[in-house]
């Protein structure tokens, strides 16, 4: 159980750092967009760390020490995003959230940043694991021959 | 019991003989001991006692508390329980890829990413197994470490 919580916690970490990435590049490609002009200071730096620490909170919540099936995954992973959406959304909005037609149209914007994000980190660990898959099989070749070498 | 071991000479097929007053269970692990090592294990279907070789299985898993041992197309059903199969076949190409499963090396196809940091072994029969996130380390430093 332990090996499980450790490579749940790894597995929460790499999330961390994909999630602080994409949202650098979602503030840099947001704020090119609707704030060309804007300046900002020393603190804006802190915020794609917030927003990747707030991201990995539903996911570390969600732990089972059962393995789960592909089902279960999916549903898991609905509920993660809806929960990362109320987590974000209340930290930066707060509970003005539809007190005005502008609010309504950043919060949008967010819920529809968080969800390409979600995803993004999803597509990207799969692609590091097919790498490995590759790796691995690359390696079970080598070790398949030798033993029928052996043999 | 005594045991005795005779030199024979080179020539001579190798065999193993049991002095027994009869043929009761403790005989019958014996014999069964001694065929795993030789390279075949027991397993029954359908009422009938098969003797299977080893470089026969693809996987071995235990499912509510019984085990089942599967080759390219049929199941059995064995005696022994996993964590045994896993001792004696330690040195045989098999790894453990999750609670219940004992999976042999040598019958994988592919590995290929699930979700949820899980791997899928695509076997040479076409049988895909899950590599369980807990056992998928393991896994990768069992490979390496032996094709180093």
């Amino acid at each position: 159980m332990r090996d499980n919580i450790i490579e749940h916690i790894k597995d929460n970490i790499m999330n961390f750092f994909i999630i602080v990435t994409l949202v650098d590049v979602a503030i840099f490609i947001s704020g090119m967009i609707l704030a060309p002009d804007a300046k900002l200071g020393y603190d804006s730096y802190i915020l794609p760390v917030l927003i990747g620490f707030l991201g990995i909170i539903p996911g570390l919540i969600m732990y089972s020490k059962k393995e789960l099936t592909i089902k279960q995954v999916i549903i898991r992973n609905v509920l993660q995003l809806i929960l990362t959406e109320a987590i974000i959304l209340s930290f930066l909005v707060g509970p003005s959230i539809f007190s005005s037609e502008e609010n309504r149209a950043g919060v949008i914007a967010i819920c529809i940043s968080v969800a390409v994000i979600y995803i993004a980190v999803i597509v990207i660990r799969y692609f590091l694991d097919l790498k490995t898959a590759a790796r691995i099989t690359e390696a079970l070749k080598a070790y398949q021959e030798e033993e029928s070498n052996k043999a | 019991m005594e045991i005795k071991i005779r030199k024979i000479d080179g020539s001579e097929q190798e065999y193993i003989e049991i002095g027994c007053h009869r043929e009761n269970e403790k005989v019958d692990e014996i014999v069964r001991f001694i065929r795993n090592l030789d390279g075949s294990i027991s397993g029954s279907t359908g009422g009938k006692q098969y003797e299977i070789p080893v470089s026969d299985i693809f996987y071995i898993e235990s499912v509510d508390n019984r085990t089942f041992i599967y080759t390219s197309n049929d199941t059995y059903a064995a005696s022994m329980k996993l964590y045994e199969f896993e001792d004696l076949l330690k040195m045989r190409s098999f790894l453990r890829i999750s609670k219940s499963t004992l999976l042999n090396l040598m019958k994988v196809d592919s590995v290929k990413p699930a979700l949820n940091g899980r791997f899928l072994c695509s076997l040479k029969n076409g049988e895909e197994v899950i590599i369980s996130r807990k056992y998928v380390s393991d896994f990768r430093e069992y490979i390496s470490r032996k094709v180093r």
